[in-house]
C-alpha cells in the first residue's frame, strides 16, 4: 500500500545531471527523511515529485489515494492532474519563499484552503475552523493578526507549514523545514511531522541535511549522494558511522539511546584523510556530468 | 471573560474584512455625492439645485443641455476610465509581483498612441470617421498585446512573466520611436493634434461614448475580478501559487486580456492618462490590505472617485482654460502619491 512510486527518475540541469535513476517506494502514514549533502539532488527530487519539473526519464505515481482524483485507474501520474487537483493530494513548504505584500497571517493560511472552499465559503464557520486549526498546529494562532512581512524568519516558516496543513494533503513535502528554527521548534515541528503521520495516515517527506533530527525522527531514510540513492532503509540501518563518513566526510558516534528511544548521532568532527578528495567535491556541490 | 487565542484571531480578522466593507460603502456614497458635485461645476458654474432640475428634466433647455449633455456623461466617462485604469494597475502589480507595474507596462498605451498619431497623420485620406482615431488607438493596443504575448512565448515553458515585462518594456519603446517619427515628418497643425490627444482628455465625451466604453470595460473587469482569489495567491509567486492549486497559465491569460482590453479602451477614448493606474492601488492596499478579493471593488470606486476629482479639477482650476486631464494625474497625483507613502510608517511593499 504505498502512496508515492518514484520509478528511475533522472533530471538534468542543462548537461549537469542532477537526478540519475531515482526509484523508491514511500507509504501514507510514515515519516520519510530525504538526506544528502548540497547539491545531491535533494531538492530537485522533491521539485520532480511536485510536478514542477518534467523527468528526464522515469516517473512519479500517486497510488492509492481516497481522494476521488485517482478515479478508478488506483494510480496516477503526478503530471496527468490538474493543480487543483494536485493541490489537494500534495502540498510542499518550500525552502525559500516571500511575500510583497502585507497580508496577515490568518490571510496567507487561508491561502492555503484555495482548492478546497469556494470563494463564497470562505467566510463560512467550518473554513474558519479548518484555517485556525491549522495555525493552531504551528503555534501561530497566537499572532495570527501580524503582518507576515513582520514575521522572523522561523515564525514565517510555521505560517507556510500552517498553510500547507490547510490544504489537507495526503502528501505533505517539507524542503528544510527546521531550518531558521529555534532548536525547541525544531522539536515542535518534528513531533507534528510525526503526529500528522500517524494521526492522519499522511505521508510526511522531509528534505534535510540535519543527521540527528532525521534519525531521531523518521521512519525511513534516504539517502542521497550525487544524484544517486546511497542507501534507503530505517534509520538504523542508514545512519552509521560509515555512511556519515561516505557521505558527509564527518567522524560520528551512533548509538541507541534509551532516554530518546531513538538514535543518537554525536558529530565528532571532520574526517580528514583518506576521504579529503571526495568530501571537497560534494561539498562545493559539483556533480560528475557522465557516469 | 478571557477571550482564548482562536477567538481573537477570528475577531480580528472579522474586522479587517468589515473595515474594507466600511470602505466600499464610503467611496459608493462618495462617488454618488462627487458625481453630483462635479456637474456643478465648469466654465458655467451651476447651483446644486440647477443641476437637480435638469436632471430630473424641470429645467430650462439651455441649462439641461450643459447639464445632462455635456457634463453629465463626461464626469461618468472619468469616473469609468478611472476605474477601468485602477483596476488593470491593480492587477498587473499583482501578475508582476513588481510595485511598479502599472497599464502601460505591456506598451498597449504606446501602441495605441501610435496608432491614433498615425490616424491623425494620414489617417482622412484612407477612412474618414468621427471615430477613426478610436479605431485606429485600439486596433493598434490589440495588435500590441498580441505582439507582446507572442514575443514572451516560449514553446518550452509557455509565457514567461519576466519576458513579458521585458517584452512590453521594448515594444514600448519602439511604438514610441514609430509615433515621434510620425510626429517628425508632419507639419505643426498635425503634431499639435497629435500631441493633444496623446495628453489625454474627456472633452466631448458622450453617453454614446460612454456606452461604447462600458461593455469592453465591464467585460475586461469581470475577467479580473473571477481571478481575483488567484491574484492573491499569485502575489506568493507562480510556483507556490501553482502548488496550492492555481491554474497560473489560465489566470495570467484572462488577467492580461481583461487588463489590456480595459486599458485599450481607455487609451482609444479619452488618451493616455497616466499615473492613476499606479497610484490608485497602492494608496488602497496601504488602507485596506493587500487582498485582491476586496481590493478589487475598492479600486474601482476609489479609481472612479479620484479621475473623476482629477477631471473636474483640470476643468475648473484655471478658467477659461481647461487643462489636460492626464497632466493634472500626474502634478495632482505625484505628491500626493508620495505623501501617502511617507505618511505611512509600515512599508507598502517589500522587495
Amino acid at each position: 500500500m504505498a502512496g508515492l512510486e518514484v520509478d528511475g527518475v533522472c533530471f538534468s540541469h542543462g548537461r549537469r545531471r542532477i537526478l540519475d535513476g531515482i526509484s523508491f517506494d514511500a507509504f501514507k502514514g510514515e515519516v520519510l527523511g530525504i538526506l544528502g549533502q548540497n547539491g545531491s539532488g535533494k531538492t530537485t527530487l522533491l521539485n520532480c515529485i511536485r510536478a514542477e519539473y518534467r523527468p528526464e526519464r522515469g516517473k512519479v505515481t500517486l497510488v492509492d489515494l481516497s481522494q476521488d482524483v485517482v478515479g478508478f485507474m488506483g494510480s496516477v501520474d503526478v503530471r496527468d492532474l490538474s493543480e487543483h487537483e494536485r493541490s489537494q493530494v500534495m502540498a510542499i513548504v518550500e525552502q525559500n519563499s516571500s511575500m510583497n505584500f502585507p497580508f496577515t497571517v490568518m490571510e496567507v493560511v487561508r491561502m492555503g484552503r484555495y482548492s478546497r472552499a469556494g470563494i463564497l465559503d470562505e467566510g463560512s464557520e467550518a473554513e474558519t475552523e479548518a484555517v485556525c486549526a491549522a495555525m493552531e498546529s504551528t503555534g501561530v494562532l497566537e499572532f495570527s493578526d501580524r503582518d507576515v512581512d513582520e514575521l522572523s524568519g522561523g515564525e514565517w516558516r510555521r505560517v507556510m507549514i500552517a498553510q500547507a496543513l490547510a490544504q489537507e494533503p495526503e502528501i505533505l513535502l517539507l524542503d528544510e523545514p527546521t531550518l531558521h528554527l529555534d532548536i525547541n521548534h525544531q522539536f515542535d515541528l518534528m513531533d507534528l511531522c510525526r503526529e500528522i503521520a500517524s494521526e492522519r495516515g499522511m505521508l510526511v517527506a522531509v528534505v534535510t541535511h540535519d543527521l540527528q533530527l532525521a534519525a531521531r525522527y523518521c521512519d525511513r531514510i534516504i539517502v542521497m549522494k550525487d544524484g544517486r540513492i546511497e542507501s534507503m532503509g530505517a534509520p538504523e540501518e542508514v545512519v552509521t558511522p560509515d555512511m556519515i563518513g561516505r557521505v558527509f566526510g564527518m567522524r560520528a558516534r551512533v548509538e541507541y539511546d534509551e532516554e530518546i528511544g531513538g538514535l543518537s548521532v554525536t558529530l565528532i568532527g571532520r574526517d580528514r584523510g583518506k576521504r579529503r578528495s571526495s568530501c571537497a567535491s560534494s561539498r562545493c556541490g559539483h556533480v560528475p556530468e557522465r557516469k | 471573560m478571557d477571550e482564548s487565542p482562536r477567538e481573537r484571531a477570528i475577531r480580528l480578522d472579522r474586522t479587517r474584512r468589515r473595515r474594507s466593507v466600511v470602505a466600499v460603502l464610503a467611496l459608493a456614497v462618495s462617488l454618488a455625492l462627487g458625481y453630483v458635485l462635479c456637474i456643478t461645476i465648469g466654465s458655467v458654474r451651476m447651483p446644486l439645485e440647477d443641476v437637480w432640475a435638469a436632471l430630473t428634466g424641470n429645467a430650462n433647455w439651455a441649462d439641461e443641455m450643459i447639464v445632462c449633455d455635456i457634463r453629465a456623461p463626461r464626469v461618468a466617462c472619468a469616473a469609468l476610465v478611472g476605474a477601468a485604469l485602477s483596476i488593470s494597475g491593480l492587477a498587473m502589480q499583482a501578475l508582476f509581483r513588481n510595485p511598479m507595474a502599472s497599464p502601460s507596462v505591456l506598451g498597449i498605451s504606446s501602441g495605441a498612441s501610435f496608432g491614433a498619431a498615425f490616424y491623425i497623420a494620414y489617417g482622412s485620406a484612407i477612412l474618414m470617421s468621427s471615430y477613426g482615431t478610436m479605431l485606429c488607438a485600439f486596433g493598434m493596443a490589440m495588435a500590441t498585446m498580441l505582439l507582446v504575448y507572442g514575443l514572451a512565448y516560449k514553446r518550452a515553458g509557455g509565457v514567461q512573466t519576466t519576458m513579458l515585462l521585458l517584452a512590453g518594456m521594448a515594444v514600448s519603446a519602439l511604438f514610441s520611436g514609430f509615433t515621434s517619427m510620425v510626429e517628425f515628418f508632419s507639419d505643426a497643425d498635425t503634431v499639435t493634434s497629435i500631441v493633444f490627444w496623446m495628453l489625454g482628455s474627456f472633452d466631448g465625451r458622450s453617453w454614446s461614448d460612454f456606452f461604447m466604453m462600458a461593455a469592453p470595460i465591464a467585460l475586461g473587469a469581470a475577467l479580473v475580478a473571477v481571478n481575483a482569489r488567484a491574484l492573491n495567491l499569485m502575489t506568493a509567486g507562480e510556483s507556490k501559487a501553482k502548488a496550492l492549486g492555481v491554474n497560473v497559465r489560465r489566470v495570467r491569460l484572462m488577467v492580461l486580456i481583461g487588463s489590456s482590453v480595459m486599458v485599450a479602451t481607455c487609451v482609444s477614448f479619452c488618451g493616455v492618462i497616466g499615473f492613476v493606474g499606479l497610484i490608485v492601488p497602492h494608496i488602497f492596499r496601504t488602507l485596506v490590505g493587500p487582498d485582491h478579493k476586496r481590493l478589487v471593488p475598492i479600486c474601482a470606486l476609489g479609481g472612479a472617485v479620484f479621475l473623476m476629482l482629477v477631471d473636474t479639477f483640470a476643468r475648473g482650476a484655471l478658467p477659461p482654460y481647461e487643462l489636460p486631464v492626464g497632466t493634472v494625474t500626474s502634478v495632482i497625483g505625484a505628491p500626493f502619491f508620495l505623501w501617502i507613502l511617507r505618511s505611512r510608517k509600515n512599508e507598502v511593499w517589500r522587495s
